[in-house]
């Protein structure tokens, strides 16, 4: 055994919702959202935790991607506070991101574009929804709508549909 | 960038309908088909670390608040949810017996005890080299010293990977004492071997 201060001296000031930071992953979600994922995109080739026995990232492996990709990868982190942020990046090296977590000026729900998926700016995002399942679907459904199109165009509207 | 064709949907939007409608309504509606109002508080408040009121957990789970209290009481019946009292209000959370025991069951199926044995000791020698590099005993302080805003920073980044192997650590030590009663079968009064000091038994 360490010499463990590990054990944290009593959570001094953290109100309902963790302010500042993205906070520890949560491995149980990120299996959660593994096994749904799996379960509800029929082009996940592999859906996989990182590191099994220290999980930070879930990667979802698609066998076709949007457009002129020919594959596409979505990385996934989930925390304990409900924090997330999904990371859709493909062979044309295409990236968007769908966050949700304290970022300075910026709103906490928020999305950064394509083609690069820059720091900022970013928009706020279409995604507003919080539980980890309607995340995972609401996320599928916005790669659904770009890959079925064949763009990203729209890709950040609640209202576009597949 | 228009493509001129409209492909039909497919089985994540199943839900006929020509009409535009808000994903996040759409995803809720899938969410509320696909499972049992059970299957809802409990996918809920196995997330949920803060104390919670019944009301809040039915409203996040598209139940009444008596169904909500219910599955509740059940689920802090099998120790899954622990309770405290503020005032007049019950508030619930996942209890830590619910998380160790989701993280081994998972954890077990996926590596021997043996691998998680070795993998502890990878996970203490990755915080000690985070210790050493950065001059300081927890995440937290160091958090205060590099005063970090940004979690999409790289300082951000570690902050959150050591936070997370910290409680990943925790998370395997307690699988592993599990992997190790079950290997005993002494909590069941079923072993097997006459408690030899000479087995392969795994002390971390």
């Amino acid at each position: 055994m360490t010499s463990d201060e590990d054990v944290e001296p009593s959570h001094d000031s953290q109100p309902a919702e963790q302010a500042e930071v993205f906070g520890p992953i949560d491995a149980g979600a990120l299996r959660e959202i593994r096994d749904l994922v799996v379960n509800q995109e029929p082009l996940v080739e592999e859906a996989s935790l990182d590191d099994p026995l220290n999980p930070q990232t879930l990667s979802v492996d698609l066998s076709d991607g949007v457009g002129a990709a020919s594959t596409a990868r979505i990385d996934i982190r989930w925390s304990l506070a409900g924090n997330y942020a999904a990371h859709y990046t493909d062979t044309q090296g295409r990236d968007f991101r769908f966050d949700c977590h304290p970022k300075p000026d910026a709103p906490t729900r928020h999305f950064h574009p394509p083609p690069d998926a820059p720091s900022r700016p970013v928009e706020p995002s279409c995604i507003t929804v919080r539980e980890a399942p309607l995340v995972t679907r609401a996320v599928l459904q916005r790669w659904r709508y770009a890959y079925t199109n064949g763009t990203f165009e729209g890709l950040n509207d609640a209202e576009n549909p597949p | 960038m228009m493509s001129e064709e409209t492909t039909l949907p497919n089985r994540v939007r199943p839900d006929g309908g020509a009409e535009q409608r808000d994903i996040n309504d759409v995803v809720e509606e899938e969410w509320v088909e696909d499972t049992t109002p059970f299957e809802r508080v409990y996918g809920i408040i196995r997330r949920t670390y803060d104390p919670t009121s019944a009301a809040q957990i039915a409203d996040r789970a598209r139940v009444s608040p008596t169904t909500a209290r219910k599955h509740l009481r059940t689920l802090m019946d099998s120790g899954e949810v622990t309770t405290a009292q503020d005032g007049q209000t019950t508030l619930y959370r996942r209890s830590e017996t619910g998380i160790v025991t989701e993280h081994a069951q998972s954890l077990l199926a996926e590596r021997t005890p043996e691998e998680i044995a070795s993998g502890i000791a990878e996970l203490k020698a990755q915080i000690q080299d985070w210790r050493t590099e950065y001059d300081v005993d927890s995440p937290e302080e160091l958090a205060r010293e590099l005063d970090i805003e940004d979690t999409d920073s790289d300082q951000g980044a570690l902050l959150r990977e050591w936070q997370t192997t910290r409680r990943n650590l925790a998370l395997a030590q307690a699988t592993l004492a599990i992997a190790e009663a079950t290997r005993t079968g002494h909590l069941t009064g079923t072993n097997t071997d006459d408690d030899g000091n000479s087995d392969s038994s795994i002390v971390v």
